[in-house]
This record gives C-alpha cells, sequence and structure tokens, in this order.
C-alpha cells in the first residue's frame, strides 16, 4: 500500500511538472525511478520506456504503466497511470471552463488568433523533425509518399497505419532474404 | 446522454489504439472523427494545442479531456479521457513481456518499421490541411491569404525548428502581441 501511494506520487509529480510530452519525461522518470527511489534496474527501465514509446498511445502514459505493472502488477499500472494523467485531467478541466466561457472576448480573440498561427508553424516543425529519420531508408520514403496520396484521398488513417504495419512485415522480410542471399553469393566466391 | 457519453468512449478508444508516434500521433484522427462529428472546430483545436503546449502532460490527454468535457461535463471529460487511456493501458499490461523477449520484439519492431513512415505521412497531411484552414480563408469573393498569419507561421517554425526557442515562450509571446494587436 505504501508504495502503490509512492508510485501514484512520483508519476502524480511527473505529469504536472513536465511540459512538452514524452520525450522530456524519459530522463526525469530514470532519475525518480531508478536513481531516487531504486525501484527498477536501470538497464530494465530502459527496456521499458523503449516499448512505451513504441506501442500506440500517449508515451507517458504508457510509460507510467509500464512501471507500475512491473512494480505492483495491475493494480500498480492503474495507479501509474491515474497520477500521470490526473494533473493534465485537472488542469484541462479548469482551463476549458474558462476558454469556454471568455472566448468570445476581443482580446482573447486577438490572442488566440496570433497563438493558431505560430502553432501551425510549430506543428510543421514537429512533421519535419518526425519525417528527417525516414530520410534514410528508400522503403521509407515511399510509404511516406503513399501514406500522403491515399490521405489525400479521404483513406481512413486506421486502414493506413494496419497497411503500414504489414508493408513493413513484408519489406524486413525481403530485405532479409536480400541478405541472406548476400551471404550465400558471398560464400560461394570464397 | 448516454449515447453521447458512450461515443466520446469509444471514438477515443479508438483513437487510443492507433495513435502512433508521440504527441501529434491524435493529429490524422482529429479530422474525421472529432471535427467530422462537429465536437470542435479546427481553430478550437489548434488552441487546445497551443494550451497543452504551454501546460504539463501529454497532448492526447489534454484534447480529448478538452473535447469530453465541452460535450458532456465532467462524466464527458471521463468518458472520453479513460477511453483514450484503456487501449494502450491493456496492451502494456499483455505485451510487454512478450516484446521484452527477443524473437517478440524483432517482429514487433518489423511492424513499427512500416507504421513509422505513415504516420509521417499522415501528419504531413494533417498539418497541410490545418494550416490550409487557418491561413487561407475562401469565401465569396474567393480565396484570400491571411499574410500576417502566414508571416507568424514562418517565426513559429523558423523559432521551434532552427532556433530550438521554448514553445511556451513562443506562445506566450504571440498570445501577448495578439491580445494587444490582434482581433
Amino acid at each position: 500500500m505504501q508504495e502503490l501511494w509512492k508510485l501514484f506520487w512520483i508519476f502524480f509529480r511527473i505529469g504536472a511538472f513536465t511540459f512538452g510530452g514524452g520525450y522530456v519525461m524519459i530522463p526525469i522518470i530514470q532519475h525518480e525511478i531508478c536513481e531516487k527511489h531504486k525501484l527498477i534496474e536501470e538497464q530494465e527501465l530502459s527496456e521499458l520506456l523503449v516499448i512505451a514509446q513504441s506501442l500506440p498511445g500517449m508515451m507517458a502514459v504508457n510509460a507510467a504503466t509500464a512501471v507500475g505493472f512491473q512494480r505492483k502488477g495491475k493494480i500498480g499500472g492503474v495507479v501509474c497511470a491515474l497520477g500521470v494523467a490526473l494533473p493534465s485531467f485537472l488542469i484541462i478541466v479548469f482551463l476549458a471552463n474558462l476558454i469556454l466561457r471568455y472566448s468570445s472576448n476581443p482580446h482573447v480573440m486577438g490572442a488566440f488568433q496570433w497563438v493558431r498561427a505560430v502553432v501551425v508553424g510549430m506543428i510543421a516543425a514537429a512533421a519535419v523533425k518526425m519525417g528527417k529519420p525516414c530520410l534514410k531508408n528508400r522503403m521509407q520514403m515511399v510509404l511516406v509518399a503513399v501514406a500522403l496520396a491515399l490521405a489525400i484521398v479521404d483513406v481512413h488513417p486506421v486502414v493506413l497505419i494496419l497497411g503500414g504495419a504489414l508493408a513493413g512485415y513484408l519489406m524486413t522480410q525481403n530485405r532479409r532474404n536480400n541478405a541472406a542471399e548476400k551471404t550465400a553469393k558471398e560464400g560461394d566466391r570464397e | 446522454m448516454i449515447s453521447l457519453y458512450l461515443e466520446l468512449f469509444f471514438v477515443f478508444a479508438m483513437i487510443g489504439l492507433f495513435c502512433f508516434g508521440g504527441g501529434y500521433g491524435i493529429l490524422p484522427f482529429i479530422q474525421g472523427e472529432v471535427i467530422g462529428r462537429e465536437w470542435m472546430t479546427v481553430q478550437e483545436f489548434i488552441n487546445v494545442i497551443a494550451v497543452s503546449e504551454s501546460t504539463p502532460g501529454p497532448l492526447g490527454i489534454n484534447v480529448a479531456t478538452y473535447v469530453g468535457f465541452k460535450m458532456g461535463g465532467i462524466a464527458g471529460a471521463v468518458c472520453s479521457t479513460t477511453g483514450l487511456m484503456m487501449p494502450a493501458f491493456f496492451l502494456v499490461m499483455l505485451v510487454t513481456r512478450l516484446l521484452l523477449t527477443e524473437k517478440g520484439g524483432r517482429l514487433w519492431k518489423r511492424f513499427t518499421m512500416g507504421i513509422r513512415p505513415v504516420v509521417v505521412g499522415l501528419i504531413f497531411y494533417a498539418a497541410w490541411s490545418i494550416a490550409g484552414t487557418v491561413l487561407v480563408q475562401t469565401g465569396a469573393a474567393g480565396i484570400r491569404l491571411d499574410w500576417l498569419g502566414i508571416l507568424l507561421a514562418v517565426i513559429g517554425f523558423l523559432s521551434v525548428h532552427k532556433f530550438k526557442l521554448h514553445p511556451v515562450l513562443l506562445i506566450g509571446t504571440a498570445a501577448m502581441l495578439g491580445a494587444l494587436f490582434g482581433g
């Protein structure tokens, strides 16, 4: 019980004080869980964090669930996930109230109008940053283009993501065969 | 009313199951699932992104909470936010052990090799259509570009992409100037 409370409190604080989402949280989770409270070995935690990042959903929630589950089973998972999500939930309920009430105030409207334009630029910057790693691999570049084209003609994102998973499975299979052939040929030459 | 709560829960559960690639992973779903249902406008959605970038916590949670609260009060916010969290929550508990094995990890990596570029393509499209809605007005008089908006967007892009300025600083400055000179 005491550890559950401790886990809740750790993740509540992480949820309440880290701006900028999952990636900012990683070093803080490592510090709190490994160094300060010594709940999980560093090696194991970094493996959990890699999984949390690759699964769908909010990375922070996934990481919290994984840590809680590892320490205290299902209840631990629930407690940590709630802990990390609760601060944003409360903050947004509070702010949504204000936004919905004052959204017709001319100063608020002006502020949001300027902010929206800036945010459009920020989204573009994030998209470019996400796209960069795909430039290294020709197959991935093709997939980016195909997904973009199919999104334009209104194919549902879920279909595209499932298709992407299948394409990823198939294209790595090919590459592995190529690699196997290559080593086989090299073997022949020797 | 009950059907609204269920709809909030299941729409956000679907988003939670398929949003990959971090905070902006929900972007591809907003146009079809949330704006298409008239739960909010594109402008409102970007306002929430701005608020989310200036407050702690993940973007997805913030969007789900805002939409749920707007449509169905506190109960609505609880439905949409738990809906968003539920799939990943079970996935993490079910598959973590599997993914920690060498074979499971390798298999999952092959899937994500294809998922990641698809998500990038989807986010490019979402970003493009959002930019169009915010910066271009189509009315009876034809297409009109919002030049101030385009300038601000370029500033926003460069500040993050080139100068690594903190989003909170950028949004705070834009909000203050906008409150004074905008509207």
